[in-house]
């Protein structure tokens, strides 16, 4: 794996940027979470604690420290009687061999918790925290660390040996949504996760926004199993796997990178062979192996939980290009034959929901008397929810005028606005949500509280009889009966129906292809 | 040194067919109006637009999508507007082809997942003196560059996000990014990005996969 000091360095005439601290943008934190948000609302599993918050470290690049190489929970590598090759302990989890200020780990010393020092010199308490947890470089002092890790529903800082800290991809996080708040730390998974016979429906996502990646795992191998069972391989004696993936540097030009990575997966301490992402408890994981390579490579679970493109993802498995189609622009007629082609040629074919959807006209507002007037929404789905500043509401009879309401993305509430309109809310989350309640000006308000029509977007299941879910990706299966598309849910659960042509193109808006090579 | 402007093949008003006259490719001119749909580019064409002239997705598929390899794509003078896809709901560039946008508004642009208004992950992009605004993605709400793509800003200006992705080589010269420049490899590469000029007041360099920021 090439290290970061090999990439380009700013030339005599420019300056390298120190860059400074940003955090978030607020705008984007409902889309962001994307169909992991959905998944916190149907798991039973209770919010806790986030691992290490990025956004509160600077992104000050320090020199790379190199440090003598470690295997094991808490002792540097053995070496043979007669000094030849190492022993290496095949359930100990990987260690850097460098380590430099921001780089993401975890602190793995193999007891329950490990203790954080107060100074470089390993002297004071800083906390204790859980064997396991994310954990993020502050500095580094001779072969000490100073880290940033989760303690309980806080982050702390400490000092700790450095053949403590393993190379583990970076934990998600999100401190703005308790839900998905985690205390997720690295436990090992004993066994070899090969996929020995890799198919669509061992795809089973987690608590992590990246279903364009496991869609596209899931796509590939129903395409071409050999391609998964190649890209994976184990070494026993390191108890380590190897995942190929396939990096586009030009047109017709994809060169193999090899991500290694041990068998530890983020699972929560109470349940540690259950991963908290892709994986189930007790089913194949190779989707699991596959997840935390990519993740390794593109710089931490955190990163892939963003999101990413169906069509980059399957042509980094397969190391075929992908083609990308516009679903708006296929006619209805050429819907099935589309996929009947798709499936004669062996095509992976992934396909992503729209985000959301209008409602029908509804008519939900009461009047106790004088200028208020109060409702409640009807959504088809419990997971749905208002898309703030989509609500219209209009008086049919033209008194009233119209209204609207006015909120963000992550408000809990908005306000409701009109030329007639007095004062007005909406709630959009938590305790009486999709109420609305508005007052109109004197002599301004609707003759009737039936005369007051509204309509609004709304985000979740954007189809309920067929179960198709917004804002989330989907694998091809089959066409069935020659009309109609059977579609895989990358969640393993809560699998959707088959829909027609015409339901596809109306629930659909992107869709991606890839041919893989087979063996 | 002379301008040869070429000379509209088509002129297109509201209601006519605009995924034809695309397909066709040459210079396709279109009047002021509004022009629904989203298409995708597969021919050497040119779109210029009147002032006025709107091409509106309406929220089905980006607005502008060129998968295929080696065509040559200028637009000019048109408002991209509601595209929606995965990424780039006002363009997007997977194919290795090379696109110049001069002088156009890009809004009202949402991406389910990267890159609300443009998403660029192989070929060439020129964009100069164009607007980016109103846009929604989870991030990189104006324009994501990534892949080994080549992308070149002058002029512009973006009301959000920019994001340098993989190995990315992205230069911005004379532009504003009201949001912030997000700067992130990989572990095996790193964009690399040169800022000349303009007002980009928000660098983030991922510490953890880094990119190379050049600041002249």
């Amino acid at each position: 794996m090439l290290q970061h000091d090999t990439r380009p360095r700013a030339n005599a005439r420019s300056r390298a940027v120190e860059a400074p601290e940003e955090s978030a943008p607020a705008a984007d934190k409902q889309t962001r979470l994307g169909n992991a948000a959905l998944q916190a609302q149907i798991q039973t599993s209770q919010p806790s604690p986030a691992a290490v918050s990025n956004d509160e470290l600077g992104s000050w690049l320090g020199d790379d420290v190199e440090l003598p190489s470690k295997r094991g929970p808490d002792a540097p590598e053995a070496a043979t009687a007669g000094g030849t090759a190492p022993v290496v302990d095949p359930t100990a989890p990987m260690r850097p061999s460098k380590f430099k200020r921001g780089q993401k780990g975890a602190l793995i010393g193999g007891t329950k918790t490990l203790e954080l020092a107060e100074k470089s010199d390993g002297s004071g308490s800083a906390g204790t925290v859980n064997d396991g947890v994310g954990a993020e470089i502050i500095a580094v002092s001779g072969t000490m660390l100073q880290v940033q890790a989760r303690s309980g529903d806080k982050n702390i800082e400490g000092w700790i040996d450095s053949g403590k800290f393993a190379d583990e991809p970076a934990i998600n996080i999100d401190e703005d949504h308790p839900e998905l708040r985690d205390d997720y730390g690295y436990h090992r998974i004993s066994g070899d996760h090969l996929p020995a016979d890799p198919k669509t429906t061992d795809a089973a996502q987690g608590y992590l926004g990246d279903c364009f990646l496991v869609a596209s795992l899931a796509a590939i191998a129903n395409a071409s199993p050999q391609t998964i069972k190649d890209a994976i391989t184990y070494n026993e004696s390191t108890g380590t796997y190897s995942v190929r993936f396939y990096e586009e540097k030009g047109r017709n030009n994809f060169t193999p990178v090899q991500i290694e990575v041990d068998a530890y997966l983020p699972g929560k301490a109470s349940s540690k062979d259950d991963p908290a992402y892709a994986g189930d408890k007790g089913g194949v994981m190779w989707v699991a192996i596959a997840e935390k390579a990519y993740a390794k490579w593109k710089g931490g679970y955190d990163v892939i939980g963003e999101g990413g493109v169906m069509a980059d993802a399957m042509q980094e498995i397969s190391g075929v290009k992908s083609l990308s189609k516009q679903p708006s622009q296929m006619k209805e007629d050429e819907v099935i034959p589309f996929f009947q082609q798709c499936e004669k040629d062996g095509r992976a074919v992934c396909a992503g929901v729209r985000d959301n959807s209008k409602s029908d006209e509804q008519t939900p507002f009461s009047s106790s008397g004088g200028n208020t007037f109060k409702g409640h929404l009807k959504q088809s789905h419990e997971w749905n929810h208002v898309d703030p500043g989509t609500v219209r509401i209009t008086d049919t009879q033209g008194k009233a005028g119209s209204a609207r309401d006015v909120g963000g993305k992550d408000d809990e509430s908005g306000k409701i606005s009109g030329t007639n309109v007095d004062d007005g809310s909406i709630i959009y989350k938590g305790a009486g949500h999709d109420t609305i309640e508005m007052t109109y000006k004197d002599g301004k308000g609707p003759d009737n509280a039936s005369d007051l029509k509204v309509q609004f977007s709304y985000e979740g299941v954007m189809n309920v009889q067929k179960l198709i879910i917004g804002d989330h990706a989907y694998v091809f299966q089959s066409v069935v009966g020659g009309k109609e598309i059977q579609f895989y849910n990358p969640w393993g659960s809560y699998q959707p129906k088959s829909v027609t042509a015409a339901e596809f193109l109306d629930l659909f808006d992107s869709l991606s292809t890839n041919l893989p090579n087979k063996a | 040194m002379s301008v040869v402007v070429e000379e509209c093949r088509v002129r297109l008003t509201p209601g006519d067919d605009v995924q034809a006259a695309l397909s066709g490719g040459g210079v396709v001119c279109f009047s002021a109006g509004v022009y629904p749909g989203a298409f995708t580019l597969g021919a050497n064409v040119t779109l210029r637009g009147e002032p006025g002239a709107v091409l509106d997705a309406s929220g089905k598929g980006s607005v502008l999508q060129i998968s295929d390899d080696d065509l040559q794509i200028r637009v000019e003078g048109m408002t991209l507007r509601n595209g929606h896809n995965e990424a780039g709901g006002g363009l997007f560039l997977h194919g290795w082809s090379d696109v110049i946008v001069d002088r156009c508004v890009v809004e009202g642009a949402r991406a389910s997942q990267a890159g609300g208004a443009v998403y660029v992950s192989a070929g060439r992009l020129t964009v100069t003196g164009s607007e980016f605004r109103d846009n929604a993605g989870r991030f990189g709400q104006d324009l994501i560059a990534t892949g080994a793509s080549e992308v070149t800003i002058a002029g512009s200006r973006f009301a959000s996000d920019v994001a340098a992705r993989e190995g990315a080589v992205v230069r911005v010269t004379d532009s504003t990014v009201s949001g912030t420049l997000d700067v992130r490899g990989t572990t095996t590469r790193g964009p690399t990005v040169t800022i000349a000029g303009g007002s980009v007041p928000r660098v983030r360099n991922d510490a953890n996969v880094p990119g190379t920021v050049i600041q002249q």
